[in-house]
């Protein structure tokens, strides 16, 4: 059987910006290749600004001024050998079709993306009856009931945003993004604004809901230790390219790429006293990525070859794929 | 019933409202008592020559020095200058007026409050929501031509008084376009008539349409269209996007609703400024309300009728503003709730 | 020392103009178009002060100015009224504007740099000021003083509704201001009050203090209009106002004398026009994020 949920096939894409009469393109997503299985939590790291949330707006086809696709595919494997590519339909056809149904989304920065000035009930009848047609007192009635099996008290669906906690209204957005029974949820850095205590609560309740209800999970994050919460598999973002996929095992016990033993290498670790290194210099333009690997500025092993050749993403190992042209020379 | 401290809040705006009405009095006293003595014996005498040949009445232009006197505190001790003269202010109460006598001020002035009230409602409450509309659907079109040239018009639009727009009007509408009459309108005694109705409709066109154009596509239009390109960038905003929601829906409950709150507090701040604006255009237009009313008392001398009027002004803005702070929070969840 | 750092700033500011967008160039042209036919009314000749000069069967000559605009019903060349009607309507908005805008930058610096009692009880007088609508006020003090009028006391009758609004901006301004880190910084260095307020808090105020400036001239050109609707500004002279004032008075839009009436109230027109634009202008210059990058 075909345990493929998601494959995205050399996607480009970035953002046509105007500044002072010369039209600049930030290539933020630059040939992007990654399967994504059924049931698994798969993770995208790396710094801030390479890319992460433009690769997840790609995806998920909320594709506005000024972002474009440049070229690629993302399709979504409906049965055993049936893909849809979801950048090749029009902007309301995914809105009906694959949003919520296929694909949900858990937003970047929770504390301000209920609307103030509606109730937290009016969010899911939105959702409710838009993808699913389902009209007022029913959705009423099974609102109610969703929120209360999630834990949730059920008196929260008359309160209006402001009057709740940033975790509560954190689990408000989780809610609404499962309720639907998507086969696959987006999570841009779902944490970030919390407090630690919180976030660890919030985070363990993510991982619980998802074993429960077997769906397949992309969480993007720069937080290397949600990733090692919560995903299975992870991809190591640079500039706008995947640098590295593998296991999690693999990504923290034997990172292969040097951006990523750089990257593991500045968190501090439990015992460990010595001092951590961090990443010298600063990410690259976007607008000018430099040529070749588009690490070779800051990397520690840079040699001639990768100032001129951009490497390709290769299987190193067995389920471990890098992009660094000196890997087996190491 | 209402919850605690929406009923404290209550209380707290109506105080309010009780002590700008006095400290806006207490400033006129003071300054009309600090005009020249000179000044003052003047416009009486000025006064008293038209009013005392027509009263031909002792007693009554005994009355009258009594009310000047008061109102420009220049009798008795400060306390009882103060005292009288807010007696007179707050009752409205500045004897009989010159230009409609023997009709007193309190008479005239509530003939034509109603004429007023119903121009300034009217198209107040349509600039508004005709501007705040435009301004939220346009900026869903932003970059676009017609945005373009809304936005240019509303600028060109902006700074302009209404009671000069008002001449633009009258020029095209009375002498292009001769579509409305400028004249003093007479009304139907029968107030149920349809002839009523076209009478009524016809004398406040042109004013309301100078208040609403400059209101909706100036005032209203450029602050809506800035606080919606605002909101467009918002998460919670973007968030309504990445659900799929309809286009329509976004558009009533993520940007119509939460430009309009903040714009009715805008409206509230504003509304000395627009029932001024108001006041003049109607003298154009010869609308039959508290404006001409003005006009006419001013050319014919009419002290004690401009005080009325005046009196009148600074209690009903007080008491509309005060009005619309008491509806806000039934209209705001966010407060009715907290 | 003050007053230096007051000069440099307004120094640095005029330099920038030249970086200034469409918007301030555009208003900065209008008016300066407007001043110059202005100045012209220097040249007035002084049989203009007569009324009744060229009677209407004797029309001005075709090679004399008076032709460019033609006459009025009194008998008066609208083209010298013109040039006197701008000239004294900006007077009387300098007047306000230099009033006005500088009492409510006093009382608004004071008001946010003491805080506390004197706070509350400038807020309190500026609050009640405010809820006063102000047209009904000008309209009875003008009447009181029409026998003593003239072009600076009909700018003071303005100021006197146009002042608050300044106190209040400036007062939120400061207190934004003194929550800065500079502003601290001079506090806990040992800096005096006076020292803080010329150094530190009055060259951010400079800019809003500009465009407040012109917003006033804006207000206070349509409030002369307003008052002389009513016949209660200076009708001997040549004002905006009055122009209109004699317009209404002899039904000249009825009559379509247009040459009497489009100059006035065009003049009038573009005059707000270049002052808001030349006023928006300097905020988008101040605070880019006004200006939207498409
Ligand atoms: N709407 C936009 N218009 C123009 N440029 C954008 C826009 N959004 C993002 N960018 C640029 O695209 C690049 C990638 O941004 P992106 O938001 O995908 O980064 P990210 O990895 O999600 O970072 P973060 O961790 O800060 O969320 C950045 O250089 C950013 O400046
Ligand atoms: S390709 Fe070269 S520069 Fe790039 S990561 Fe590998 S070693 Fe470093
Ligand atoms: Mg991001």
């Amino acid at each position: 059987m075909n345990d493929e949920v998601l494959r995205i096939k050399n996607l480009s894409g970035g953002y046509l910006v105007k500044r002072d009469n010369t039209l600049d393109y930030i290539d933020a997503v630059n040939d992007v290749n990654i399967i994504i299985k059924r049931d698994e939590v798969f993770g995208i790291a790396g710094e801030s600004g390479c890319g992460k949330s433009t690769l997840l707006k790609l995806l998920y086809g909320y594709v506005k001024s000024p972002l474009i696709i440049k070229k690629g595919e993302v399709l979504l494997s409906e049965s055993t050998n049936y893909y849809l590519n979801i950048l090749s339909l029009k902007n309301e056809e995914v809105k009906k079709k694959i949003w919520w149904k296929y694909i949900s989304w858990i937003p970047q920065n929770s504390m301000n993306v209920l609307n103030p000035t509606i109730r937290i009930k009016d969010h899911f009848l939105e959702i409710l009856r838009m993808h699913m047609k389902i009209e007022r007192d029913e959705a009423h009635k099974l609102i109610v009931e969703y929120l209360g099996l999630l834990g949730l008290s059920k008196d929260i669906v008359n309160a209006f945003p402001h009057q709740l906690s940033g975790g509560m209204r954190q689990r408000i957005i989780i809610a609404l993004a499962l309720i639907t029974r998507p086969k696959i949820v987006l999570a841009d850095e779902p944490t970030t604004a919390l407090d630690v205590v919180v976030q660890r609560g919030i985070l363990q309740w993510l991982g619980y809901k998802q074993r429960e209800l077997k769906n397949t999970m992309i969480i993007v994050s720069h937080d290397l230790s949600i990733h090692a919460m919560l995903s299975k598999r992870i991809g190591i973002m640079y500039a706008g390219k995947i640098v590295e996929i593998s296991r999690s095992e693999n990504i923290f016990e034997k990172p292969l790429h040097p951006y990523t033993q750089l990257l593991l290498s500045s968190l501090p670790r439990l015992g460990d006293k010595s001092l951590r290194i961090g990443i010298t210099g600063s990410p690259p333009d976007l607008i000018r990525p430099p040529l070749g690997c588009r690490f070779h500025p800051r990397c520690p092993y840079c040699i001639e070859r990768c100032i001129i050749e951009e490497p390709d993403l290769t299987e190193a190992e067995k389920d471990h794929f890098i992009a660094c042209s000196r890997i087996e020379k190491r | 019933m209402l919850p605690k401290h929406l009923i404290k809040y209550f209380l707290f705006r109506i105080l309010i409202l009780l002590a700008t009405i006095f400290t806006a009095f207490t400033i006129t006293f003071v300054i009309l008592k600090i005009m020249p003595i000179d000044i003052v014996n003047n416009i009486i005498a000025r006064s008293m020559a038209v009013t005392g040949a027509a009263l031909g009445d002792p007693e009554a232009v005994r009355r009258m020095y009594e009310i000047y006197y008061e109102i420009f505190g220049l009798k008795g001790t400060f306390i009882e200058q103060y005292v009288s003269f807010l007696n007179r202010f707050l009752t409205m109460d500045f004897g009989i007026s010159i230009l409609a006598r023997p009709a007193t001020v309190q008479e005239v002035i509530s003939y034509r409050l109603p004429w007023t009230v119903a121009l300034l409602v009217f198209s107040t409450i349509l600039s508004w929501v005709i501007g705040n509309i435009i301004g939220a659907v346009v900026s869903l079109f932003e970059g676009s031509k017609l945005s373009n040239i809304l936005q240019s018009l509303a600028i060109i639009l902006y700074p302009i008084p209404y009671y000069v727009f008002a001449l633009v009007l009258i020029y095209i509408f009375g002498y292009i376009i001769p579509l409305f009459s400028l004249t003093p309108i007479r009304l139907p005694s029968n107030i149920f008539s349809l002839e009523f109705i076209i009478t009524v409709f016809r004398a406040m066109t042109l004013p309301a349409l100078s208040i609403i154009v400059i209101g909706a596509l100036g005032w209203w239009f450029l602050s809506s269209r800035a606080m919606a390109l605002n909101i467009i960038s918002e998460d919670f905003y973007l968030y309504g996007e990445i659900r799929g929601l309809p286009k329509l829906h976004l558009l009533k409950k993520y940007l119509l609703k939460n430009i309009l709150l903040p714009q009715i507090t805008a409206l509230s701040i504003n509304l000395g400024t627009i029932f001024g604006g108001a006041l003049l255009t109607e003298i154009l237009f010869n609308y039959p309300g508290l404006g001409t009313l003005l006009y006419q008392a001013v050319n014919a001398g009419d002290y004690p009728l401009v005080l009325g009027i005046v009196s009148m002004s600074i209690i009903g803005v007080a008491v509309a503003t005060c009005i619309m702070d008491l509806l806000y929070p039934l209209i705001d969840p966010r407060i009715r709730y907290r | 020392m003050g007053v230096r750092l007051v000069v440099q700033g307004l120094f640095k500011n005029i330099i920038k103009t030249r970086k200034m967008g469409l918007k301030f160039k555009a208003g900065a042209t209008i008016f300066f178009v407007i001043m110059i036919f202005g100045l012209l009314s220097f040249l007035t000749p002084h049989y203009h002060s007569y009324w009744y000069h060229f009677p209407q069967a004797h029309p001005p000559s075709l090679q004399s100015v008076d032709f460019i605009f033609g006459t009025t019903s009194n008998g008066r060349s609208v083209f010298w009224s013109l040039t006197n009607a701008i000239v004294n309507s900006l007077i009387i908005a300098v007047v306000t504007s230099m009033l006005a805008c500088h009492i409510g930058l006093i009382i608004g610096i004071l008001s946010g740099i003491k805080g506390g009692v004197i706070d509350k009880i400038m807020m309190f007088l500026t609050d009640s000021f405010i809820a006063i609508p102000g047209l009904p006020l000008t309209i009875m003090l003008a009447m009181i003083l029409k026998p003593i009028i003239n072009l600076f006391l009909l700018g003071v009758i303005i100021s006197i509704i146009s002042w608050p609004w300044s106190a209040r901006m400036i007062r939120a301004i400061t207190l934004s201001l003194r929550e800065k880190d500079f502003v601290i910084f001079a506090k806990f260095s040992g800096m005096s009050t006076w020292k803080i307020i010329f150094s530190e808090i009055f060259p951010h105020i400079l800019g809003f203090h500009a465009t407040n400036i012109i917003n006033t001239m804006l207000g206070a050109i349509g409030a002369e209009v307003g008052l002389a609707f009513l016949g209660l500004s200076i009708i001997e002279m040549d004002t905006l106002g009055t122009m209109i004032y004699w317009i209404q008075r002899y039904g000249a839009i009825l009559q379509n004398m247009w040459w009497w009436v489009v100059p006035p109230i065009a003049t009038l027109i573009l005059l707000f026009l270049s002052l808001y634009l030349v006023s928006t202008g300097i905020q988008e210059f101040l605070n880019p994020r006004l200006r939207r990058v498409k």
